[in-house]
């Protein structure tokens, strides 16, 4: 109370500097700001029992007019207020409101601003309530307000505090703090701190501006060191500056086309995500992240704006900081092949190679989603293209921030995410079986191993628990950051480990980055910087998934029951599991991914003149990944039943060197009055070179050896694939007025593995924004405070893979080192890159005072000279592929999102993020004379009319079932389509299955996804954070489920043998069983929640901090909605695991739409301390 | 004016721009790549090669053989499918729809699955692709040219050969589609030059491999005296075999690998069907069919899992051609010609080479008798060989001597279920890949 009794006191002295309340509204008058047109507009206001703090708020949102006041100087009125004003004025609710206070309102720069009124005219005020006045008196005794004291601050004073996001109480550095009607300024540092000196006491007036923040304007005290400016984000940033491939970058008011950005640091703040991609897969709409699975380490496919290619990789490229890195989705090798399976990564859940860069150390992420953004990215850019900038120094002293953070990762309820299995007892009753109840409640005897393995436990003479446990989550990071004027700098160093829901799952990772940034003048600059990761994962699948084909697999019938003395019986010594026991399998086999990682990058800045910019970045990324599988030679009992009994060892090398040379120059200049002119030129050089090297050995003599030279027989390989792109581009812009941009741009590009027959290929593009809300005739329309129409269409390309151009023969090895030459690949001298051509319109527009911000986007992409994989006629003597320019994609879709504060008051902010976005893919064509092709070996096949890689099987609508068996199985009949064969749309009448045609059964892609987010900050310091995402209108085969009917016969359904339409797919094996496990995919997922908590400053000060946050997060809490849960009874483990298709030779682009050993998405939990020093 | 200034400083700019980026375009080597691991088809014209081209021909002929004999006993009455992983199951099914994906596979995905058709055609044209090749060559820079020209021709005819038996239609050089007879007739003028080039080169070996491949496809084409005269002329003793080896993949013996690897479940994709798991001879143990009950279950972990002995590593040689092979082909030839005695001599003779009671009721025997003794001698001098049983299945089907397959009235599994209740299909001779015949 004393605080506030001082601030209020302070205020009060400002009186005498201020303007009689008749004057105000003349100086407002007189402000040329039209203040008669706010303060007339309609309150639409409403409240009863209030304070007035809220009171004004309120007033504020219903009529659209800013009312700016400081909530210190208010809060010492806590009356109670109403007002019926929905049909009064501005000025008029206003009066009512403030009736009987000292407080008086002007109008300033389109705002209306509260301050005390000056005391004469207080004392003069015949409408003054004399209780108040008493009140101000009595507070002047309290603090001994006699006149010579007063006069002390009427000294130089000055005024401190911070600047923080008011929705998300962030703090904001850079932004411009500024003292009205004088030339007082400063920038708050990265802290948000600020302050400013040399004021005469009394009440001043701050203004503070920042890029993406609405202005703000607010009365303060001078000597005043706490104040907190809160700032509002603006839904429309038009002024942020964004990386488009020019020298400069483009301001969002300039650009065509829809450009998504995140800030990734406050993100991360209120969020703490695990890598990368969790940050992107909420934040972009347009852009689907499939995860691979819930284990450490696994990355996820891709995809912007649907699927544009049927053969080439669908990843967008990725910069960081302007230099371009290894995009690979899946980066390790397909799993090292054995006699008795595979050892080593699992492919289908690699990493991602974008999750080695450690979001502590991202700034922002803007992601340009299709050709039309990406034309001056030329040949790779067609899927896209993902810019990741990382943190930079601030001015300012030496600032260090550490982060740390503990939590786990668990599965919840395993045995029911792993179902239970059934079989038939003797006596033929229908028997469930739940292998991890089994774990827990039976076990198996200690004497099998000599002592429990862990994570088992012994109990007696058994051992019990579940191969399932927590995982621990680890890290702290580091950076210190700071500098001049001249040079500035940002160090930062990460070391975390996580661990997964199995023991032998984990990652240890470090991750390091320097960025110096150098500005000499103001002519010149650099940035120069380097990261450095190095990471050690061990795999949660050394073997073929030990656990999750363990109990995918189990309990077949026949052979699970109990008493017939097999070793895979409930009662056997693999107690039902399948193949492998996890247990004995977890410490004998060991797979691990090495990496180590630098990316370099440089840019140098330069601008001769004050039209002129240019700038040249350089830069490099260098990736070793080493992989290394060992199965060690078992004996006894871990012997049976084991893939590789006799041992194996696998190493695998992947070498990766990215170059990369960027030069752009940009000319700007006014042709006249308001005609302005940018000119940008530029060229660009890539080298990607990859280098592999495989090693195998089985057979391996001992348990004891590990090496390769321990094999007896032993394999080796080595690849070596190099490609190299050159480019130029133009583009001319022109503004009008700075809200009318027009952009052409043209981009010419060759590259090394285009046909010979092919030179270089270029690339158009043009675009318009208009900022239609600052034209004269939009100003008095008070719903949209800000609009921005925008229009662009331009191309953009995707190269073939290297050297597929080329008619190649390869290396054979014979009997007894005979080497001769095979046919490899039948290469095209035509080959040339397909062209993503697409058109983008949409606007941005700011609502109700910007209290709603909408993005909404149409596009429409088509894919020309698609590159398709045509099968090879084996009669040419070459296998596999020939890649030709035949087809044809198109995609269209909208993007729509939203951002809204819901509520707003001093004590709460509510606001409401939601996105969503639509994709409707289409082949449209392939080519004359083609009128199917197979496009996985899951019965999907491009066909013209459908989306790429449907899914087509005969599907069985009825059947007769007599004694568990089938018979006048029926299916779903249909025209077949021209030309594929056996293809038809379906919805024929039923026919006998035998002469049935593959029908259309559901497409491979999301046609929607999107999140939606509630933020909601509560008072000053505490933030609360909940996500829920959503994604759907794709199918997927989930193969463990089509085997519990058609291979292992061990669901409920199967054994009782009754449903017509499960025992009718039974009965016509084949593509008819597609029935028996594809599923609709949609969900809808509680990812996260999360609550942030910032200490006051002098709670913070006690443990030596400026600055000290904690936040608790949990993720994957529930899964809200799900299209479909189960299929004749039967559940997937997770309806948003997608395992990478690059495990599949053919399917780069990540069509595959078949699901095996899933991982579930694990639920974490998560605790961060961040303390800025 | 000033304006005026900056716009021509722009131009000289964006002039010395493009200036740069054509030098930089010109200067085409900034995108060469190197291709060390690599060959590619201008390079064949060297005629340092010409021995690394044949070589290439016999190793491709090699895996595709293995592969074609090990999808030939998936689809015979010889195993029962045992196997958990989809693609392969659907070949113990004889689930074969012209879409299949095992079609398109080649010899690096024979792990996983039964590439026969690509591998053969690699074969095949690759050695036409040498042949031509060789004959360019000049005679003085390639040694040993005219055993090289009959190697690949001999090779590349031997894999013509199942194209023409084991599939249902066929195309050479993305011509014409031709029945099987016509392909197997193109397989006898191949194997016709093939014999030319070998007696020209005095190559013994390859030209008894010529003659037994020629032999048979004779027998195939119902030309009983040309198949015998060939036959007769293979050298007793005669034994071809393809090399294998457990270190690249592509060398894996197939028979071992996915049908009988004792060192790992998941690969066990077949069982011995019961017919073959105890065969024996007037009461006597049959030692040309040997089978092991293990005692364990197959990769589908359920039907149990009888092993044979054909194949007991990776490294095991897989049988191309063989007198034994000839004899049988006489032995039919001859009974088809009438010449029962002969036919009879023969069976006899393999019997006693295998220690097993004679064909006692041979000397009364019809015809029809004899060729159903002679298919049951082949069933077990050839057990799990060369394709021979596939090869008997199709010759025999719809005659007085069929085999049914599996799945059908009179097999092992006569209404249509195996014995985990799967459905059967209809494959009989292997359908060719839409690749191949769509889009036509």
């Amino acid at each position: 109370m004393a605080v506030l009794g001082r601030c209020f006191v302070l205020g009060v002295l400002g009186l005498g500097f201020a303007l009689p309340v008749g004057a105000q509204r003349s100086l407002a008058s007189y402000s040329g700001q039209t203040p008669d047109r706010l303060l007339e507009k309609p309150a639409l206001l409403s409240v009863h029992d209030v304070s007035l703090t809220e009171a004004l708020s309120r007033l504020s949102e219903s009529s659209g007019v800013v009312v700016a006041f400081s909530p210190t100087l208010l809060e010492s009125d806590r009356r109670k207020v109403r007002c019926s004003c929905r049909d009064a004025t501005v000025a008029q609710a206003l009066d009512r409101l403030l009736a009987g206070t000292s407080f008086r309102y002007t109008v300033r720069d389109g705002q209306v601003i509260l301050a005390p009124a000056p005391a004469a005219t207080r004392r003069a005020d015949p409408g003054a309530e004399p209780n108040h006045e008493l009140t101000l008196a009595g507070i002047s005794d309290v603090m001994g307000g006699s006149v010579p004291r007063l006069s002390k601050v009427e000294q130089d004073l000055s005024v401190s505090g911070s600047v923080v996001d008011r929705s998300t109480r962030q703090a904001l550095g850079g932004a411009r703090v500024s003292v009205a009607g004088s030339t007082r300024s400063t920038q708050s540092d990265e802290r948000g701190q600020f302050r400013i000196t040399g004021l005469s006491s009394g009440e001043v007036t701050l203004e503070v501006v920042r890029i993406g923040y609405q202005r703000l304007v607010q009365s303060v005290r001078a000597g005043d060191t706490d104040v907190r400016l809160g700032l509002i984000p603006q839904v429309v940033k038009l002024d942020e500056l964004i990386v488009t491939g020019t020298a400069g970058g483009q301001e969002v008011r300039a650009l065509g086309n829809a450009v998504s950005r995140i800030n990734t640091a406050a993100l991360t703040e209120i969020a703490p995500q695990s890598n990368v991609q969790a940050i992107l897969a909420t934040q972009v709409p347009g852009l689907a992240i499939q995860s691979a699975g819930g284990n450490v380490g696994s990355g996820g496919t891709f995809r912007l704006r649907g699927a544009s290619s049927l053969a080439l990789a669908s990843n967008p490229l990725i910069y960081v900081d302007g230099v371009r890195v290894d995009n690979n989705q899946a980066a390790n090798s397909p799993r090292a092949l054995t006699s008795g399976g595979f050892i080593g990564g699992d492919a289908r859940y690699a990493p991602s190679r974008i999750n080695d860069l450690d979001p502590e150390q991202i700034q922002s992420i803007e992601v340009i989603k299709g050709p039309a953004a990406a034309t001056l990215y030329g040949t790779e850019a067609s899927n896209g293209v993902i810019q990741i900038i990382t943190r930079r120094g601030k001015t300012g002293k030496p600032e260090i921030q550490i982060t740390a953070k503990q939590g786990a990762n668990w599965l919840p309820h395993p045995e029911e995410t792993f179902q239970s299995k059934y079989y038939k007892s003797a006596a033929g009753a229908i028997v469930e079986f739940n292998l991890l109840r089994n774990d827990e409640q039976v076990g198996f005897p200690v004497s099998q191993y000599g002592s429990c393995p862990e994570p088992y436990h012994q109990e007696g003479d058994r051992c019990k628990g579940s191969p399932f446990t927590t995982g621990l989550s680890s890290a702290v990071n580091a950076s210190l950051s700071g500098g001049t004027d001249v040079v500035r700098y940002f160090f930062s160093g990460d070391v975390e480990r996580e661990e997964g829901t199995v023991s032998y799952n984990w990652q240890n990772k470090v991750s390091t980055r320097a960025n110096i940034t150098w500005t000499p003048s103001e002519k010149f600059g650099t940035d120069i910087g380097i990261g450095f990761t190095r990471s050690r994962l061990r795999t949660q699948a050394p073997m073929n998934q030990p656990i999750i084909v363990g109990l995918d697999f189990s309990c077949p019938t026949p052979g699970c029951e109990p008493g017939r003395n097999l070793p895979t019986g409930a009662d056997g010594p693999f107690r039902g599991y399948q193949f492998v026991l996890p247990e004995a399998l977890q410490n004998r086999v060991e797979s691990y991914d090495d990496l180590n990682r630098v990316i370099l990058n440089s840019t140098f800045r330069h601008k001769p003149t004050s039209w002129l910019t240019h700038r040249l970045t350089v830069g490099a990324d260098f990736g070793d990944d080493r992989l290394s599988g060992l199965a060690r030679r078992s004996e006894g009992v871990f012997r049976t039943g084991y893939f590789l009994p006799n041992g194996a060892r696998a190493l695998y090398y992947r070498n990766t060197a990215y170059a990369s040379a960027d030069y752009g120059a940009t000319a700007s200049f006014k042709l006249g009055k308001d005609l302005g002119s940018e000119t940008s030129a530029g060229a660009q050089y890539y080298r990607k070179r990859t280098t592999i090297n495989y090693s195998s050995a089985e057979n391996l003599a001992v348990s004891s050896l590990e090496t390769l030279d321990a094999g007896a027989t032993r394999t080796t390989s080595e690849d070596y694939i190099e490609n190299k792109t050159f480019g130029a581009y133009v583009q001319q812009q022109l503004s009008w007025k700075n809200r009318l941009f027009l952009t052409g741009a043209l981009r010419g590009d060759d590259n090394s593995a285009f046909g010979t027959n092919f030179d270089f290929v270029l690339y158009p593009k043009f675009s318009g924004s208009w900022v239609l809300s600052e034209e004269p005739f939009m100003k008095g329309f008070k719903p949209i405070s800000t609009l921005k129409l925008r229009g662009a269409w331009g191309r953009a390309g995707q190269q073939p893979d290297a050297y597929v151009a080329l008619q190649t023969y390869r290396p054979y090895s014979g009997d007894a080192g005979l080497t001769g030459l095979t046919s490899d690949n039948f290469g095209n001298p035509e080959l040339k890159p397909e062209v993503g051509q697409e058109l983008e319109l949409g606007f941005d527009a700011g609502l109700f005072n910007d209290r709603i911000g909408l993005e909404v986007t149409y596009y429409n992409k088509k894919t020309r000279d698609a590159i398709i994989p045509v099968s090879l006629p084996p009669s040419t003597g070459f296998a596999g592929t020939r890649l030709l320019n035949l087809g044809e994609i198109q995609n269209k879709g909208a993007e729509i999102a939203a951002n809204a504060t819901l509520y707003r008051s001093r004590a709460v902010t509510v606001d409401l993020r939601s996105s969503v976005s639509f994709n409707s893919n289409e082949l449209e064509s392939l080519g004359a004379g083609r009128a199917a092709l197979t496009a996985t070996q899951f019965n999907q096949f491009h066909v013209p009319g459908f989306p790429v890689a449907s899914f087509f099987a005969r599907r069985v609508v009825s059947s007769t079932v007599t004694n568990g068996v089938a018979t006048n199985v029926m299916c779903e009949g249909g025209d077949v389509i021209a030309g594929t064969g056996n293809l038809s749309r379906g919805g024929g009448a039923p026919m006998p299955c035998i002469n049935a045609p593959q029908v259309y059964m559901g497409g491979v892609l999301p046609t929607w996804q999107g999140a939606t987010s509630l933020t909601v900050a509560v008072g000053s310091h505490l933030q609360l954070f909940g996500l829920v995402d959503y994604m759907g209108g794709h199918n997927q085969r989930q193969n463990e489920v089509s085997a519990t009917f058609a291979t292992f016969r061990n669901s409920k359904a199967i054994l009782e043998a009754t449903d017509p339409i499960l025992m009718g797919n039974i009965a016509n094996t084949f593509d008819s069983r597609l029935q028996l496990g594809l599923m609709r995919m949609g969900y809808a997922k509680f990812r996260d929640l999360s609550a942030t908590y910032t200490f006051n400053n002098s709670l913070a000060r006690k443990f030596g901090a400026s600055r000290l946050a904690v936040t608790a997060s949990a993720k994957n809490l529930w899964t809200v909605w799900q299209s479909q849960t189960d299929l004749f009874g039967r559940r997937m483990k997770d309806p948003e695991v997608r395992i990478n298709g690059t495990f599949f030779a053919g399917d780069p682009g990540g069509l595959v739409g078949n699901q095996q050993d899933a991982w579930p998405t694990a639920r974490r939990f998560l605790f961060t301390v961040r303390m800025t020093l | 004016m000033t304006v005026l200034k900056r716009c021509r400083e722009v131009m000289r700019a964006a002039r010395l721009a493009v200036v740069g980026a054509v030098f930089l375009t010109a200067c085409s080597s900034i995108l060469d790549v190197t291709l060390p691991g690599k060959v590619t088809s201008d390079d064949l014209n060297d005629p340092a090669l010409a021995a690394a081209l044949a070589n290439g021909v016999v190793i491709t002929f090699e895996c595709a053989w293995t592969s074609y004999v090990a999808a030939a006993n998936a689809l015979s009455d010889e195993v029962l499918s045992a196997s958990g992983q989809a693609n392969t199951n659907v070949w113990g099914l004889r689930g074969i729809l012209s879409n299949n994906v095992n079609l398109l596979d080649n010899c690096d995905a024979n792990a996983g699955g039964y590439a026969a058709l690509v591998p053969l055609q690699q074969a095949r044209v690759l050695a036409d692709n040498a042949a031509a090749k060789l004959a360019a060559y000049p005679d003085a820079v390639v040694t040993n040219k005219a055993f090289l020209l009959a190697q690949v021709k001999t090779y590349g005819a031997y894999a013509t050969l199942p194209l023409g038996e084991g599939f249902c239609q066929q195309a050479f050089d993305q011509g014409p589609l031709l029945s099987p007879a016509q392909a197997l007739a193109v397989a006898e003028t191949r194997f016709t030059d093939a014999l030319a080039a070998a007696t020209a080169a005095s190559n013994a070996d390859l030209k008894n491999m010529a003659l037994a491949g020629r032999a048979r496809v004779r027998l195939d084409l119902g030309n009983f005296a040309g198949a015998r005269a060939d036959a007769e002329l293979v050298t007793a003793g005669y034994v071809k075999n393809a090399t294998r080896g457990a270190t690249e993949r592509q060398r894996w013996n197939l028979l071992y690998e996915l049908q009988n690897n004792d060192g790992s479940v998941v690969q066990r994709h077949v069982t011995i069907a019961p017919a073959f798991r105890d065969v024996q001879w007037q009461g006597v143990a049959d030692p040309r069919v040997k089978v092991t009950a293990t005692g364990q279950l197959s990769a589908d972990g359920v039907t149990p899992w009888f092993k044979h002995n054909k194949a007991l590593s990776r490294s095991d040689p897989v049988l191309i051609a063989s007198s034994r092979e000839a004899r049988l082909i006489i032995a039919e030839a001859a009974a088809r010609g009438g010449d029962l005695t002969t036919a009879r001599q023969i069976i006899n003779d393999l019997h006693t080479a295998a220690a097993i009671p004679g064909y006692d009721s041979g000397n009364t025997a019809t015809q029809a008798e004899i060729i159903t003794q002679i298919i049951d001698e082949r069933s077990r001098e050839l057990f799990l060989e060369v394709g021979a049983r596939y090869s008997d299945h199709l010759r025999f089907r719809a005659t007085q001597w069929n085999i049914p397959f599996r799945g059908e009235p009179g097999s092992v599994h006569p209404n249509g279920v195996d014995q985990r209740g799967q459905q059967y299909g209809t494959t009989t001779c292997i359908p060719l890949t839409d690749a191949e015949t769509l889009g036509r």
